[in-house]
């Protein structure tokens, strides 16, 4: 073990791979980079300050049933505020606001917890891609360009998007958005449940509280908040029928995209 | 909130066909989970709109994105605002706080028997079933109003009624024939002896209304939401009356539906005879200023003025000009709007927001911040893969298994207070031995030669805010051979990145993890005379309880310091 020098012979020679969330969680990352968008690392152990309240979703509020929360047993002593696993990438958008001054273009990933039974259609455990983007005089159209620019490039270019209204406490207005179903092109298929689209992303215009909480002033600024769900794209831009398999380390499944 | 088809063409005089409502739906105000002959569910989970859990929500709301008229006119509420010397009900409320109103209306006179096959359906049709015609009124009542209200036996409730905290220890048999411990967190309905309900969440079985009840004690009331939903969760009781005093509610909705309540009593023979109203009944009125070129530069479009004000109407909010702008009042149902932002949403639904153009973004380009770590994770995940090994993830957890097989010591892990189930308890301080895990699985499933890597957070107790969260890089090599390591090792060294330029091998470090390793194939790592991890063989005592006997190389180390 001592020897240093490298001897090739002695190394197997294998096909490697990375795995194809992280594949893909790069070509998104690459693509929004192109468009000024830069990476901040959010901690996945946060308060509930961060995860919920600062981002008006306050304790025993009924928006709470959206994100069934585990939480930390054994916390520092030294904190008062609850401790749990985010549920969202979105605990990162007021350290975002306290840390930079607009404009602002941020990028967040990683991983994401529930209190959820595992099956194949639910997990505890998932990604999350979102958009801090704030700045003068962004407008829903912004976030109708940013939602056709990412699903275009994912999905192919003569992907359809549409918005429609959806509630989400830190954000108003609320956005959902749709892709066109990949499978039936819009004509309506078991996939997307006979309606012809398929829901891809949340997002909406941030709230007027939210950038006060961040220490920006909503009379000068607006901002973006803007994600995708990246498991269930990939499921279904691979045909995967089994969310489990993402972490399941089983080779077997990921040997398909070598 | 599964809305009857039939029910709603009574309060909406519909210019479309239902599929046209069911397209729009999702479209103008909210998704939609099922749709049949029968119902349309609306998706409500977490929603803001509480005035869509009554039909009559709905049907405005219905009325407004397809242009058609409502077939309803409001309730009239006189017939319960009597005068003084009307008989009065005997209520006390403790704590205003928690019950701002509380109205109990005696009914008597009544025959208990089957609700009208017409009323049967349009219960059903809610997902609801029904019980006998006098309880079946309170459930009729609060889907179309989405005020929930309770029928008492009057025969079984003694003297006062109040409204109070529960006492320490109090226990009370609920509708479903539970029974449920009470502390001083539930506020309750109680007699002069004893509880009769949990209020807002469920009945009591005692006062619940039997074949023989004659006279009844009809409540209307609103609860903190913020007491109640706690009382619902703790007594995991989640019914539609619980969901709705959650969402909030209205005093004018309120009278509404007692007057309309009182009304069916009457049809079904009954007789008000005593009545009592407490709080301030009077809903607060909400003015917003919403201005035109707000509007138009949040949304990204022009809006013309006289659709701005259209739009608005149609949902119910009167507007008054001033200048370019508007003083909006808000109509009493809509208690999900308070700021501007809250109108603009309104208005661009109402336009739609799937006519909204895309406008590519302007402005100038944020300063460059540090990309470098993310950057070099990558250049590492490529390094690895060119060298042959197949990146995996694993949870941020230790399953059962590996904390009881490895003997891992729990105390030093952090630990969920609310596991999902024995696999989500414990989070994991170190990668590798989630990777032996899956390498053992892996070997069982046939696999000869497995070279995996994961590369994520391990989660550290500290003193701080916080836990201390830091990147590692795991690597596990079981190849057949009696000793992997040395294969592993080679993998390791022909990495070529900077990151890695100083690492060295120690054996002078001794490991914390020592017990888990082969006696004698093990090393520290180490850069610049710092410990950033080890490369070791697993020993075979504890690769044999994860069911193989093949032997299993691992390699960890820190990312980030």
């Amino acid at each position: 073990m001592q020897e240093k020098k490298l001897d090739h012979f002695l190394i197997h020679y294998r096909i490697g791979l990375i795995h194809p969330l992280d594949q893909f969680e790069h070509e998104i990352v690459e693509l929004f980079s192109k468009i000024g968008f830069q990476q901040y690392d959010a901690p996945q152990i946060d308060t509930d300050d961060f995860n919920f309240e600062l981002l008006n979703i306050p304790a025993e509020h009924p928006a709470r049933d959206l994100w069934d929360t585990l939480y930390i047993d054994n916390k520092p002593q030294t904190t008062s505020n609850k401790l749990l696993l985010r549920t969202h990438t979105s605990n990162a958008q007021i350290r975002i606001l306290r840390e930079y001054k607009p404009p602002i273009r941020m990028m967040v990933l990683g991983r994401c917890f529930r209190h959820e039974n595992i099956d194949a259609r639910h997990e505890h455990t998932f990604d999350q891609f979102e958009i801090v983007y704030v700045d003068k005089n962004l407008s829903m159209a912004n976030l109708q360009y940013l939602s056709e620019y990412f699903l275009k490039s994912v999905l192919g270019e003569d992907t359809k998007v549409r918005l429609r209204p959806k509630y989400y406490p830190f954000v108003e207005p609320g956005v959902g958005i749709d892709g066109i179903c990949i499978f039936c092109k819009g004509k309506g298929c078991k996939v997307c449940g006979g309606v012809g689209w398929l829901e891809v992303a949340g997002a909406g215009m941030m709230h007027p509280q939210v950038l006060k909480n961040g220490g920006v002033d909503p009379k000068i600024y607006t901002g973006i908040a803007w994600g995708p769900g990246l498991e269930r794209i990939l499921m279904l831009k691979h045909g995967i029928n089994d969310l489990r398999l993402f972490r399941s380390g089983n080779l077997r499944f990921l040997e398909k995209f070598k | 909130m599964k809305v009857s088809i039939k029910w709603l063409k009574e309060l909406v005089d519909l210019k479309t066909p239902v599929e046209e409502l069911v397209r729009l739906l999702p479209l103008r105000t909210i998704g939609t989970k099922e749709v049949t002959d029968n119902f349309i569910e609306l998706d409500m989970k977490g929603y803001n709109r509480a005035d869509l859990l009554s039909l009559r929500g709905v049907a405005l709301e219905a009325a407004a994105i397809t242009n058609s008229p409502t077939g309803f006119k409001p309730a009239v509420i006189e017939q319960i605002t009597y005068d003084a010397d009307f008989p009065k009900v005997n209520i006390s409320v403790e704590d205003e706080k928690l019950c701002p109103v509380y109205c109990l209306a005696k009914i008597e006179g009544l025959k208990v028997k089957p609700t009208a096959q017409e009323e049967v359906k349009k219960l059903e049709d809610s997902g609801m079933r029904t019980v006998n015609n006098v309880a079946d009124v309170t459930n009729l009542v609060m889907l179309e109003y989405g005020q929930p209200m309770h029928a008492f036996d009057a025969e079984k409730v003694r003297g006062c009624v109040k409204v109070r905290v529960a006492k320490e220890n109090e226990k009370i048999t609920t509708l479903d024939g539970k029974i449920r411990d009470l502390n001083k967190e539930d506020l309750l309905i109680g007699d002069e002896n004893e509880p009769i309900g949990i209020a807002g969440v469920m009945g009591g079985k005692d006062s619940e209304i039997s074949e023989n009840t004659t006279s009844i004690l009809l409540e209307a009331a609103i609860f903190d939401p913020i007491s109640l939903r706690k009382s619902s969760l703790r007594h995991g009781l989640y019914s539609e009356a619980s969901r709705r005093f959650q969402h909030g509610l209205t005093k004018t909705n309120l009278l509404q539906a007692l007057s309309t309540a009182i009304k069916m009593y009457e049809k079904l023979g009954g007789k008000l005879t005593a009545i009592t109203l407490t709080g301030d009944l009077k809903d607060e009125v909400k003015k917003v200023k919403l201005s035109q070129s707000k509007i138009n530069s949040l949304i990204g479009v022009e809006i013309p003025p006289n659709e701005v004000e259209s739009s608005l109407k149609k949902l119910g909010f009167t507007l008054e000009k001033e200048g370019q702008d508007w003083e909006v009042t808000v109509p009493y149902w809509r208690m999900d709007i308070d700021i501007e932002e809250d109108l603009i949403e309104e208005v661009a639904r109402m336009y739609g927001y799937e006519k909204i153009p895309p406008k590519e973004l302007e402005g100038e380009m944020p300063q460059k911040i540090d990309q470098s770590f993310p950057k070099f994770i990558y250049d590492l995940k490529k390094a690895l893969k060119e060298a042959g090994l197949t990146e995996v993830q694993t949870y941020s957890f230790y399953s059962s298994k590996t904390i009881n097989d490895l003997r891992l010591t729990i105390y030093d892990l952090i630990k969920i207070s609310n596991p999902i189930s024995s696999e989500t308890e414990y989070m994991r301080d170190n990668l590798w031995p989630n990777l032996l895990e899956v390498t053992a699985i892996n070997i069982k499933q046939g696999y000869k030669d497995i070279a995996i890597f994961e590369i994520g957070k391990v989660y550290i107790l500290q003193k701080g805010d916080l836990p201390k969260e830091q990147y590692r890089l795991s690597i596990a090599l079981s190849n057949g051979t009696t000793n992997p390591v040395e294969e592993l090792y080679r993998i390791f060294q022909g990495v070529n990145l900077p990151h890695f330029q100083g690492v060295q091998l120690s054996k002078s470090v001794t490991l914390t993890q020592k017990e888990y390793f082969h006696p004698t194939r093990f090393q520290a790592l180490e850069d610049d005379g710092q410990t950033i991890g080890f490369i070791a063989e697993i020993h075979p005592r504890f690769v044999n309880k994860f069911g193989t006997e093949q032997r299993i190389a691992a390699l960890e180390v820190k990312l980030v310091l």
